[in-house]
């Protein structure tokens, strides 16, 4: 019997010059959120499922994968919450998405940072996949 | 501390050296809308426009001259195609960006591919599941160290040279 090929799906990886070794670079990522809309203040306490802060006013949860080794960073962001949710369709008919309250829609990227040494300065480069919808790492902004 | 994008400098440099424009084709994402308004408004407007007719994921503006107009078109694309050229975050929104014009010192009208420079890798990554858009985290890093081991030397050649003065 003839076995399915796995799916995959074709992604552009864009590549940045941060200036600073990586471990700075994860300092400052760990503590930012390239939501497209807003920069929200990350302090993230370790949670069960990794480093997770909730948000606040529509901004949306970042969780930030702690299973992974220092130089590969997962970043989730809601893309939405209610109100917002698509349907479910079924032959025709359509009825609400059956999640709680509490509960939204994610999109990942990842982010990979490899340590460099540019002119002879302590530097990164940093690959990551493009998603249309969810956040560019090139809009990562400081905290406060 | 920001991230700014790898890019072999070498379109922006002939887009720079074109003295008149005769084609102007810029295709990009929805999301992108807001910042070719920031650009150039008309243009902004012109993809806002498209966007609410259409509500396409992709939208293109192709602009040609008339028949018999000595082949140009408004001398002011020049200067936005310039602009936006110079666009950090042009690689992520634009999905094809083509202008051909009047190369002043090769004396010879040439089509530039704009995002022809941008230091990028594609590779088809496993996904979560066949269902799903959310692809394989493992997979996924795998292909990120991938892209950059290919492409390493030209990758540190761009990043020394955005240190430049």
């Amino acid at each position: 019997m003839a076995t399915t090929a796995p799916e995959t799906a074709e992604r552009r990886i864009h590549y940045y010059r941060v200036d600073g070794p990586a471990s700075t670079t994860m300092a400052f990522l760990s503590q930012s959120t390239s939501a497209r809309h807003s920069a929200t203040s990350i302090h993230c306490p370790f949670a069960e499922n990794g480093r997770y802060l909730s948000g606040d006013g529509g901004h949306g949860d970042l969780r930030l994968d702690g299973s992974l080794s220092t130089n590969q960073l997962l970043f989730d962001l809601p893309r939405s919450g209610a109100p917002g949710l698509p349907h479910i369709e079924e032959t025709g008919t359509l009825s609400p998405l059956g999640i709680a309250e509490s509960q939204g829609i994610a999109e990942s990227i990842h982010v990979v940072l490899f340590n460099e040494t540019i002119l002879g300065v302590p530097s990164t480069i940093a690959g990551s996949e493009f998603n249309f919808f969810t956040a560019r790492v090139s809009r990562a902004s400081p905290t406060t | 501390m920001t991230f700014r994008p790898l890019l072999r400098n070498d379109t922006r440099e002939v887009l720079d050296r074109l003295s008149d424009i005769r084609l102007f084709r810029l295709r990009i994402n929805r999301a992108y809308v807001d910042e070719v308004q920031a650009t150039d408004q008309s243009l902004g407007g012109a993809f806002a426009a498209a966007s609410e007719v259409g509500q396409a994921e992709d939208l293109e503006v192709v602009l040609r001259p008339r028949r018999h107009s000595r082949g140009r078109i408004a001398e002011g694309m020049l200067g936005v195609a310039r602009r936006l050229a110079r666009r950090e975050d042009l690689r992520e929104g634009a999905i094809n960006f083509e202008v051909r014009g009047f190369n002043g010192v090769t004396e010879h009208v040439e089509l530039v591919d704009i995002l022809s420079d941008r230091l990028i890798a594609t590779r088809r990554i496993l996904r979560e599941s066949a269902r799903s858009r959310a692809l394989d985290r493992w997979a996924t890093y795998a292909a990120i160290e991938d892209g950059y081991r290919e492409m390493r030397d030209d990758l540190v050649r761009a990043a020394s040279a955005l240190t430049l003065p």
